[in-house]
């Protein structure tokens, strides 16, 4: 059996031994979105990839997965790639490492309450059919929340 | 605020009660799809309320990927105002669904994480103390009218229109979450199209995601190479329509279907409905149905009738 040593284990919760169980059976790979990335086969998934990596947090397709969970349900070795790729996630955030639209796509949730940005268009499209415009009544409390998690202070 | 029950058939008296939790895809770019929920639900038994309260669920990928324990707390408190209704939650997105569903069990199964979760939220002026349940109006819909009960309830059949159903990533996993159907081989959204008049075609890549993953990643040409795909193999199978129950998805099965013919990627792009928009036309409304700016593909015969809010 191939055993991986991913690199980042030391620092994975529970060491994330799983992931030396690995065994690149490709099963993973048979439902998986990052596998339309370039350079992605049978031979060198993006799980692999990952795994081999030496510097997973900054894997080029890292934030590409969509967190479907389908890897977890079919992987024969129990091995969870989801939540090595989450952990590896936060791992790149703190280090303020993981890609810029990130970065901006927090703050634009901390700053108006939602994950896309409010147009005109939205506010025209929302009047026509009788909706109020988008409310953001919200926003003192998810700050409050990122402020006392620590979460507002890592983003400065 | 509340919305009046509207009744149509007798059979279905009981009118079910939840809080709609729209999400931010609908509520900011394809505000329709909140409309049509807030006049139909009622309309199939489901009677909704909203709240001004809510925000980004938060988003499961990006949020969470940042940090998981200020995406959980942010979660915990959408829980929380949902809670103070005593209501349980209806979503209009498969992915707040999950957010908010996965964040519910793993504060109902840890209790020192609620804890500490609820010492973050009593600084904000919030507790959560009942989790309630939270679920994708198609389920909703499934378990109650379900399939044949909206059979019943249909005013203006499809009239057999061969429609392929997409579902989104977030709609059936991981199941012992989500509670619904096989993600590998769902069938229940389809008994709900069937349900209303709908001709179903049954496809191959039915498990494959519709790429927008990696366009929100700024990978264009391997997302359009993931909508391509799936589309060419349901106009291989005889669909003259696809249907989503994800306000992403039909974003980028609009949007990646057009880029995708610019670049020579797809020959026949398909009309692209969102589930609430057929379910309306079935439901006897006209255009208002459809919001015909967000709609890029107009396709041919059945198809484009049904964009103009015509059954023929
Ligand atoms: S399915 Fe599991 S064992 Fe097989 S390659 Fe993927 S992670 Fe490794
Ligand atoms: S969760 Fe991510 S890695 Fe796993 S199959 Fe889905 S897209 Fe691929």
């Amino acid at each position: 059996m191939i055993t991986i040593d991913l690199k980042e284990n030391s620092v994975l919760p529970g060491g994330m031994r799983q992931t030396e169980v690995c065994f690149e059976c490709s099963v993973c790979a048979l439902h998986c979105i990052v596998q339309h990335v370039a350079g992605f086969d049978s031979k060198n998934t993006f799980v692999y990839d990952l795994f081999r990596s030496d510097d997973p947090a900054v894997h080029r397709a890292l934030w590409a997965c969509s967190s479907c969970h389908k890897c977890v349900e079919v992987c024969p070795q129990d091995v969870d790639p989801l939540s090595v790729i989450v952990h590896l996630r936060e791992k790149g955030f703190n280090e303020g490492r993981a890609p810029a639209y990130v970065y901006d796509l927090v703050k634009l949730v901390l700053e108006t309450g939602y994950a896309f940005p409010i147009t005109k268009k939205t506010q025209k499209d929302r009047e026509e059919l009788g909706l109020s415009a988008p409310d953001s009544s919200a926003v003192g409390e998810i700050r409050c929340i990122a402020s006392r998690t620590g979460f507002l202070e890592k983003l400065k | 605020m509340s919305f009046p029950m509207e009744r149509n058939n007798d059979r279905h008296t009981a009118q079910h009660r939840y809080l709609l939790f729209p999400g931010c895809l609908a509520s900011i770019r394809f505000p329709r799809l909140v409309y049509l929920a807030r006049r139909l639900f009622p309309e199939l038994g489901i009677e909704v309320t909203e709240t001004e309260s809510f925000s980004c669920c938060p988003d499961p990928v990006r949020l969470r990927g940042a940090d998981r324990f200020t995406s959980l707390a942010i979660a915990a408190r959408n829980l929380a105002v949902a809670g103070e209704t005593g209501l349980p939650v209806i979503t209009l997105c498969p992915s707040c669904t999950l957010t908010l569903a996965e964040a519910g069990r793993e504060l109902k199964s840890d209790h020192g994480l609620l804890r500490k979760v609820n010492d973050v939220l009593a600084g904000c002026g919030r507790e959560l103390s009942g989790i309630p349940p939270v679920s994708h109006f198609l389920k909703v819909l499934y378990e109650s009218p379900g399939p044949a009960g909206l059979r019943d309830m249909v005013r203006r059949p499809l009239k057999g229109i061969a429609l392929s159903y997409h579902s989104g990533c977030h709609e059936n996993s991981p199941p012992d979450i989500l509670r619904f159907d096989n993600p590998f081989n769902p069938r229940k959204n389809e008994e709900l199209l069937d349900a209303i008049g709908a001709r179903v075609v049954d496809y191959k890549e039915k498990s494959a995601c519709c790429g927008s993953p990696l366009s929100l990643d700024g990978r264009m040409d391997d997302s359009l190479s993931a909508v391509a795909l799936k589309v060419e193999d349901m106009r291989r199978c005889g669909a003259e329509a696809l249907v989503v129950g994800c306000a992403s998805c039909f974003q980028q099965f609009e949007i990646g279907q057009v880029m995708a013919r610019r670049k020579g990627l797809l020959d026949a792009p398909l009309p692209v409905f969102h589930f609430i928009e057929v379910l309306a036309l079935a439901m006897g409304y006209g255009s208002e149905a459809i919001d015909v700016s967000a709609h890029k593909v107009k396709g041919a015969g059945t198809a484009a009738r049904l964009l103009r809010g015509e059954v023929s």
